[in-house]
């Protein structure tokens, strides 16, 4: 019992700053989507090319393509 | 939570009258400068993540920049978002669109390399649409094609895109059959294996890809991810993402030592 209740300490000590480290995290959503979404150019050069075809403004984010070095989440 | 920003319908919407950048921070060096100037951390470092709206020159920023559209946009979350789709209309009203851009699409958007583009697809968790063709004019060709459907109606903002040169270079992919056509991959959790989920080979009408990517969508069910658990089996299979440039962002943890180089140390599971 006191092992699980130091397991369940140790979860919620560990997890607060992942979850708030998580709140950071623009352009995404790990839920599957059926909806079309944005439409992202991925590289710098590639938004400044067309920003500059078109004369548009630039919706830009930038964010990191893992968490805490796992990857396969934003 | 700024997850519900971007995936908002409105925001969608209004973001179609808008070049829409997603760099991968700390995956190149010129892009990270870039990002510097416009949002550092009280580190004084560049953050995980950074959000703006610019002009066109990328030069001027629109709007507060900082980590995510909450910075720019503060104050409850409904709210908040309709502010940035009302900032969004309004600042897009400012701009008339070239008219020489206005027949012809925008280019393919593509991610620069296979390893980041199925990582990137993975955390989207959408399907990877990998072009391969060795000659440039076939290359021409097929991007050409791809293009223009990536841009329908039918699918834009429903895939993640990068070319390669040869098959091989996919071989991190179950069920490639031929050497050259277009790839539609389902990537894995890590985002760093895949398998096929249709494929059409180098030659393929536009009929047959639309097809394609069609039957892509309806086949690709990927689970809802939950970033706890998913970091937690992250650890148990030693998933190591290396990143192109150090990771800077102060609430970051160091990168861990592989337990035994696999999984991602160098750019995936062998």
């Amino acid at each position: 019992m006191r092992r699980l209740l130091r397991m369940l300490s140790l979860g919620v000590f560990l997890g607060l700053p992942m979850a708030s480290f998580a709140q950071e995290r623009p352009g995404v959503d790990a839920a599957p989507s059926r909806q079309a979404g944005i439409a992202w150019f991925g590289t710098l050069k590639s938004v400044l090319t067309e920003a500059q075809r078109t004369g548009k403004p630039i919706l830009l984010v930038s964010a990191a393509p893992h968490c805490h070095y796992i990857s396969g989440i934003w | 939570m700024d997850r519900s920003f971007l995936s908002d319908k409105g925001i969608i919407r209004a973001s179609r009258n808008f070049v829409c950048g997603r760099l991968a921070t700390y995956e190149d060096k010129e892009e990270g400068e870039y990002l510097s100037g416009l949002f550092r951390g009280r580190s004084g470092q560049l953050e995980n993540t950074v959000f703006c709206i610019m002009s066109p020159d990328g030069k001027d920023r629109l709007v507060r920049s900082g980590r995510s559209p909450g910075w720019a946009f503060p104050g409850s979350e409904d709210q908040a978002v309709r502010d940035m789709e009302t900032k969004m209309d309004e600042i897009a009203s400012r701009y008339t669109v070239k008219k020489e851009s206005r027949s012809s699409l925008p280019g393919l958007p593509v991610l620069p390399n296979f390893r980041l583009a199925l990582n990137v697809a993975a955390c989207d968790n959408l399907p990877l649409v990998a072009a391969v063709a060795r000659s440039k004019d076939s290359r021409e060709k097929l991007q050409k094609q791809v293009n223009e459907l990536a841009w329908s109606k039918d699918f834009i903002g429903r895939f993640i895109y990068v070319f390669a040169g040869e098959a091989s270079e996919l071989k991190k992919v179950k069920g490639i059959e031929n050497k050259e056509g277009l790839f539609v991959i389902a990537p894995d959790t890590f985002g760093q294996e895949g398998k096929v989920l249709t494929q059409v080979r180098l030659g393929g009408g536009r009929k047959e890809l639309a097809e394609s990517l069609a039957r892509a969508v309806a086949l690709h069910q990927p689970e809802r991810k939950e970033m706890r658990s998913h970091n937690a089996l992250g650890k148990i299979l030693d998933v190591n993402w290396k990143t192109q440039v150090p990771v800077t962002d102060a609430g970051a943890p160091r990168r861990r030592e592989s337990r035994s180089g696999r999984r991602g140390s160098s750019g995936g599971r062998p």
